[in-house]
Protein backbone atom coordinates (compact mmCIF):
# COMPACT_ATOMS: atom_id res chain seq x y z
CA UNK A 1 0.00 0.00 0.00
CA UNK A 2 2.84 2.25 0.63
CA UNK A 3 4.86 1.83 -2.38
CA UNK A 4 1.90 1.94 -4.09
CA UNK A 5 0.78 5.36 -2.38
CA UNK A 6 4.58 6.68 -3.78
CA UNK A 7 3.93 5.11 -6.73
CA UNK A 8 0.47 7.02 -7.41
CA UNK A 9 2.25 10.49 -6.12
CA UNK A 10 5.04 10.29 -8.44
CA UNK A 11 2.29 9.67 -11.30
CA UNK A 12 0.67 12.59 -10.45
CA UNK A 13 3.22 15.10 -9.61
CA UNK A 14 4.82 14.03 -13.24
CA UNK A 15 1.15 14.53 -15.15
CA UNK A 16 0.92 18.11 -13.04
CA UNK A 17 3.51 19.54 -15.67
CA UNK A 18 1.90 20.59 -19.29
CA UNK A 19 5.38 20.15 -21.17
CA UNK A 20 5.43 16.25 -19.33
CA UNK A 21 2.10 15.36 -20.57
CA UNK A 22 3.03 16.68 -24.26
CA UNK A 23 6.10 14.27 -23.90
CA UNK A 24 4.12 11.47 -23.02
CA UNK A 25 1.57 12.46 -25.53
CA UNK A 26 4.61 12.46 -28.33
CA UNK A 27 5.97 8.65 -26.68
CA UNK A 28 2.37 7.38 -27.33
CA UNK A 29 2.61 8.62 -31.05
CA UNK A 30 6.01 5.61 -31.29
CA UNK A 31 7.47 3.45 -30.28
CA UNK A 32 10.37 5.33 -28.46
CA UNK A 33 12.37 8.60 -29.20
CA UNK A 34 15.68 10.27 -28.16
CA UNK A 35 15.62 13.38 -25.99
CA UNK A 36 16.37 15.69 -28.96
CA UNK A 37 14.05 14.22 -30.70
CA UNK A 38 11.59 15.59 -28.50
CA UNK A 39 12.86 18.52 -27.80
CA UNK A 40 12.61 19.72 -31.79
CA UNK A 41 8.60 19.07 -31.20
CA UNK A 42 8.50 21.15 -28.25
CA UNK A 43 8.94 24.66 -27.41
CA UNK A 44 11.69 23.55 -24.89
CA UNK A 45 15.44 22.76 -24.77
CA UNK A 46 16.84 19.53 -25.13
CA UNK A 47 18.17 20.02 -21.20
CA UNK A 48 14.96 20.53 -20.05
CA UNK A 49 13.29 18.04 -22.25
CA UNK A 50 16.07 15.09 -20.33
CA UNK A 51 14.68 16.77 -16.98
CA UNK A 52 11.08 16.29 -17.60
CA UNK A 53 11.84 12.42 -18.61
CA UNK A 54 14.09 11.96 -15.60
CA UNK A 55 10.79 12.73 -13.53
CA UNK A 56 9.00 10.58 -15.70
CA UNK A 57 11.25 7.70 -15.48
CA UNK A 58 11.03 8.33 -11.40
CA UNK A 59 7.18 7.71 -11.55
CA UNK A 60 7.81 4.66 -14.07
CA UNK A 61 6.08 6.34 -16.96
CA UNK A 62 9.18 6.29 -19.82
CA UNK A 63 11.81 3.25 -19.52
CA UNK A 64 15.29 4.67 -21.13
CA UNK A 65 16.93 2.41 -23.17
CA UNK A 66 20.59 2.87 -24.40
CA UNK A 67 20.84 2.23 -27.99
CA UNK A 68 24.59 2.83 -29.19
CA UNK A 69 25.50 6.53 -28.04
CA UNK A 70 22.16 7.08 -27.69
CA UNK A 71 19.33 7.28 -25.04
CA UNK A 72 15.96 6.59 -25.99
CA UNK A 73 12.97 6.70 -24.48
CA UNK A 74 9.60 4.44 -24.36
CA UNK A 75 6.65 5.03 -22.84
CA UNK A 76 5.46 2.38 -19.95
CA UNK A 77 1.86 2.83 -18.94
CA UNK A 78 1.30 0.50 -16.33
CA UNK A 79 1.83 3.21 -13.23
CA UNK A 80 -1.10 4.68 -14.59
CA UNK A 81 -3.29 2.04 -13.57
CA UNK A 82 -2.00 2.35 -9.91
CA UNK A 83 -3.37 6.14 -10.10
CA UNK A 84 -6.52 5.13 -12.03
CA UNK A 85 -6.95 2.54 -9.08
CA UNK A 86 -6.28 4.79 -6.19
CA UNK A 87 -8.83 7.17 -7.71
CA UNK A 88 -11.21 4.47 -8.00
CA UNK A 89 -10.65 3.46 -4.77
CA UNK A 90 -10.78 6.88 -2.90
CA UNK A 91 -13.68 8.04 -4.73
CA UNK A 92 -16.10 4.57 -3.98
CA UNK A 93 -14.79 5.48 -0.17
CA UNK A 94 -16.46 8.90 -0.40
CA UNK A 95 -19.18 8.02 -2.36
CA UNK A 96 -20.51 5.90 0.40
CA UNK A 97 -18.87 8.54 3.15
CA UNK A 98 -21.33 11.45 1.34
CA UNK A 99 -24.12 8.80 1.19
CA UNK A 100 -23.62 8.47 4.78
CA UNK A 101 -23.84 12.17 5.22
CA UNK A 102 -26.72 12.56 3.21
CA UNK A 103 -28.68 9.91 5.56
CA UNK A 104 -27.70 11.83 8.51
CA UNK A 105 -28.53 15.45 7.79
CA UNK A 106 -31.95 14.00 6.39
CA UNK A 107 -32.34 12.21 10.00
CA UNK A 108 -31.25 15.75 11.73
CA UNK A 109 -33.68 17.57 10.02
CA UNK A 110 -36.80 15.62 11.02
CA UNK B 1 8.92 21.56 -7.95
CA UNK B 2 5.35 21.17 -9.07
CA UNK B 3 2.40 20.81 -7.19
CA UNK B 4 0.04 17.52 -7.28
CA UNK B 5 -2.86 17.86 -9.85
CA UNK B 6 -5.68 19.44 -7.97
CA UNK B 7 -7.95 17.00 -6.31
CA UNK B 8 -7.91 13.67 -8.74
CA UNK B 9 -10.67 12.30 -6.89
CA UNK B 10 -13.62 14.80 -6.64
CA UNK B 11 -17.19 13.81 -5.29
CA UNK B 12 -20.33 15.78 -4.37
CA UNK B 13 -23.46 15.29 -2.68
CA UNK B 14 -27.10 17.14 -2.83
CA UNK B 15 -28.34 17.79 0.42
CA UNK B 16 -31.91 19.37 1.40
CA UNK B 17 -30.44 21.32 3.92
CA UNK B 18 -28.66 24.98 4.17
CA UNK B 19 -24.90 25.31 4.28
CA UNK B 20 -25.15 26.84 8.07
CA UNK B 21 -27.23 23.35 9.06
CA UNK B 22 -24.33 21.41 7.35
CA UNK B 23 -21.58 22.82 8.88
CA UNK B 24 -21.73 21.27 12.01
CA UNK B 25 -21.57 17.71 10.20
CA UNK B 26 -17.52 18.55 9.09
CA UNK B 27 -16.17 20.93 12.39
CA UNK B 28 -18.35 18.32 15.09
CA UNK B 29 -16.25 15.65 15.81
CA UNK B 30 -18.82 13.26 16.42
CA UNK B 31 -20.25 13.96 14.01
CA UNK B 32 -18.05 14.13 11.56
CA UNK B 33 -16.55 10.36 12.80
CA UNK B 34 -20.56 8.95 11.93
CA UNK B 35 -20.85 9.72 8.06
CA UNK B 36 -16.65 8.96 7.66
CA UNK B 37 -17.31 5.73 9.12
CA UNK B 38 -14.34 6.70 11.77
CA UNK B 39 -14.02 7.79 15.58
CA UNK B 40 -12.38 11.43 14.95
CA UNK B 41 -10.41 13.26 17.41
CA UNK B 42 -8.97 15.90 16.18
CA UNK B 43 -10.00 19.83 16.55
CA UNK B 44 -11.55 21.21 13.21
CA UNK B 45 -9.44 24.38 13.75
CA UNK B 46 -6.38 25.30 11.43
CA UNK B 47 -3.42 23.73 12.91
CA UNK B 48 -5.68 21.12 14.57
CA UNK B 49 -4.02 17.59 14.92
CA UNK B 50 -5.60 14.52 16.52
CA UNK B 51 -6.57 10.95 14.40
CA UNK B 52 -9.07 9.05 12.49
CA UNK B 53 -9.68 5.57 13.53
CA UNK B 54 -11.44 3.48 11.58
CA UNK B 55 -13.33 -0.16 11.95
CA UNK B 56 -10.88 -2.93 11.39
CA UNK B 57 -7.82 -1.27 12.66
CA UNK B 58 -7.16 1.29 9.89
CA UNK B 59 -5.70 4.48 11.71
CA UNK B 60 -4.77 7.56 10.09
CA UNK B 61 -3.52 10.84 11.34
CA UNK B 62 -4.62 14.48 10.00
CA UNK B 63 -3.74 17.96 10.28
CA UNK B 64 -6.12 21.13 9.73
CA UNK B 65 -4.65 23.24 7.43
CA UNK B 66 -7.28 25.60 6.71
CA UNK B 67 -10.88 26.13 7.70
CA UNK B 68 -13.17 28.92 6.46
CA UNK B 69 -15.97 29.14 8.61
CA UNK B 70 -19.31 27.70 7.34
CA UNK B 71 -18.12 27.13 3.56
CA UNK B 72 -14.59 24.93 3.55
CA UNK B 73 -12.06 22.93 5.57
CA UNK B 74 -9.23 21.07 4.52
CA UNK B 75 -7.08 19.07 6.04
CA UNK B 76 -4.40 16.54 5.34
CA UNK B 77 -4.33 12.71 6.70
CA UNK B 78 -1.93 10.20 6.12
CA UNK B 79 -1.98 5.88 7.16
CA UNK B 80 -0.44 5.57 10.62
CA UNK B 81 -1.18 2.06 11.15
CA UNK B 82 -1.12 -1.27 9.98
CA UNK B 83 0.95 1.01 7.74
CA UNK B 84 2.74 4.39 7.35
CA UNK B 85 1.21 5.57 4.10
CA UNK B 86 1.91 8.96 2.17
CA UNK B 87 -0.39 12.07 3.23
CA UNK B 88 -3.20 13.07 0.99
CA UNK B 89 -5.00 17.05 1.00
CA UNK B 90 -8.71 16.86 1.02
CA UNK B 91 -10.73 19.80 0.83
CA UNK B 92 -14.63 19.54 1.60
CA UNK B 93 -16.57 22.69 0.81
CA UNK B 94 -20.01 23.47 0.97
CA UNK B 95 -22.02 25.73 -1.67
CA UNK B 96 -25.67 27.02 -0.55
CA UNK B 97 -28.36 25.83 -3.64
CA UNK B 98 -31.85 26.54 -4.21
CA UNK B 99 -32.91 23.20 -2.34
CA UNK B 100 -30.31 23.54 0.37
CA UNK B 101 -26.56 22.89 -0.45
CA UNK B 102 -23.96 21.01 -2.37
CA UNK B 103 -20.83 19.24 -0.63
CA UNK B 104 -17.95 18.60 -2.61
CA UNK B 105 -14.88 16.75 -1.80
CA UNK B 106 -11.63 16.68 -3.23
CA UNK B 107 -8.99 14.09 -2.14
CA UNK B 108 -5.12 14.14 -4.07
CA UNK B 109 -1.82 13.83 -3.49
CA UNK B 110 0.01 16.68 -2.30
CA UNK B 111 3.83 17.47 -2.83
CA UNK B 112 3.26 20.19 -0.65
CA UNK B 113 2.02 17.60 1.99
CA UNK B 114 4.98 15.20 1.72
CA UNK B 115 7.10 18.13 2.40
CA UNK B 116 6.03 19.19 5.62
CA UNK B 117 4.86 16.15 7.13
Amino acid sequence: MTARGARVDAVFAALSDPTRRSVLGHLADRESASATELAAGLPVSRQAVVKHLQTLGHAGLVTPTREGREVRYSLTPAPLDDAVGWMADVGAQWDRRLERLRRQVGTRKR
Amino acid sequence: MMGGIDGPVEREVELEAPPEDVWDELTDAERLGAWLGAAVDLAVEPGGTGTVSFPGGEMRRARVVDVEEGRRVSFLWWPVAPAVGRPTHVTITIEPTGAGSRVRVREAPSARARAAA
